[in-house]
């Protein structure tokens, strides 16, 4: 089977399945009262990015993730700001990449110790929160040409210490995900392509047929 | 190499908890240091009350991509505030936790001010992302271009 090829259906499926958690799961979340962006990007974002990188090992994967959840998330009809949202997605592949390829050196399934993949956790965590959150403060005022770094700079405090909860989800996610890719789920390459198509199109389908639901 | 970078990574958390650690003490500190009462903003540095400014004003609808929103015109309460020359100054909206965006006056004039339980005092921009709609807010501040 060609690599290329099974790789693109690997963005697509675990792109599709982040952003059908960001657009499904994310609203019901925050109808709990819970803080559905830390949670998001804590557990379900953590669990996605970090398993295509065990599963595939390939760099430049998790940006392309990212760009598919942000698009699946553009059509949303619930929660706040698209755009906001779809930027902060994207941002956020961008810096587990960054930061995965920093560490590209670290074989994830050769650490032992629960401590260094709980310090993983926390570190790429809150990074990506909090590098996500600032990258739409800054882009989400540029695109409608009102932007202030004064603005920035008076909630920045706010937005370093909302990332500390993601840090600590982190710290138990990311650890949890390593011990479950060592499972060797192997799917056939007759039922790869089958598999990643229709999980994608399940995904895609649920969203925007609640998006036409919703706007009709 | 590889024992050096899993070595940093304990050292990289502690670094980050530490930031989100400090950070959550220092915005507590700032939050509980001048509160104002609930539903009391402070417009071009005069203090008003939600009620004040319902006398004074005609609600009016404006439809944004979150539905219908009814509320005071922010246009209006902003002259009313004794702003001379509108269009020469810019607007910043502060919420109490302090976020804050500033808008021009061609934003303003399409704005609305509302105020219920779950978000307090709160603005409406339908032509804006919903990043501009400043909710727990306690003051706008009026400055020059």
């Amino acid at each position: 089977m060609n690599d290329k090829m099974k790789i693109f259906a690997g963005i697509i499926v675990f792109g599709s399945l982040w952003g059908f958690s960001e657009c499904i799961i994310g609203p019901n979340l925050a109808g709990t009262g819970l803080s559905s962006s830390m949670i998001m990007t804590g557990f379900f974002a953590m669990v996605f990015l970090t398993m295509s990188r065990l599963f595939y090992k390939k760099r430049g994967m998790q940006v392309g993730m990212g760009l598919i959840a942000g698009s699946l998330r553009y059509f949303n009809p619930f929660g706040g700001c698209q755009v906001c949202s779809a930027i902060a997605i994207a941002a956020e592949a961008l810096i587990f990449e960054l930061i995965f390829d920093y560490l590209s050196e670290l074989d994830l399934n050769q650490i032992k110790r629960f401590t260094t993949k709980a310090a993983l956790g926390v570190f790429t965590a809150y990074n990506v929160y909090v590098g996500g959150y600032i990258i739409t403060q800054i882009l989400t005022p540029i695109s409608y040409g009102s932007f202030y770094i004064e603005n920035l700079i008076s909630f920045l405090p706010t937005i370093l210490a909302k990332g500390l909860p993601v840090a600590l989800i982190g710290a138990v996610t990311i650890p949890i995900t390593i011990e479950l890719s060592r499972v060797d789920l192997k799917i056939s390459d007759k039922l790869y392509y089958p598999t990643t198509i229709g999980i994608s199109l399940v995904c895609w389908i649920s969203v925007i047929g609640t998006w036409a639901i919703f706007s009709a | 190499m590889l024992m050096g970078k899993e070595k940093i990574v304990p050292v990289l958390a502690i670094l980050v908890l530490f930031i989100g650690i400090a950070s959550t003490i220092y915005v507590d500190a700032i939050e509980n240091d001048e509160k104002l009462p609930e539903n009391r903003l402070i417009i071009n540095e005069h203090e008003y009350s939600f009620e004040e400014l319902s006398k004074n004003f005609q609600q009016e609808t404006t439809e944004t991509d979150d539905g219908e929103k009814t509320g005071l015109p922010l246009e209006e309460i902003i002259i009313y505030s004794g702003v001379n020359c509108p269009s020469c100054n810019k607007y910043t909206f502060k919420a109490s936790d302090p976020y804050q965006q500033t808008v021009s006056w061609d934003d303003v004039k399409t704005g609305i001010l509302t105020y219920d339980k779950e978000y307090n005092l709160r603005v409406y921009f339908p032509n804006l992302a919903h990043s501009f709609w400043v909710y727990n807010l306690v003051e706008i501040e009026v400055s020059k271009i």
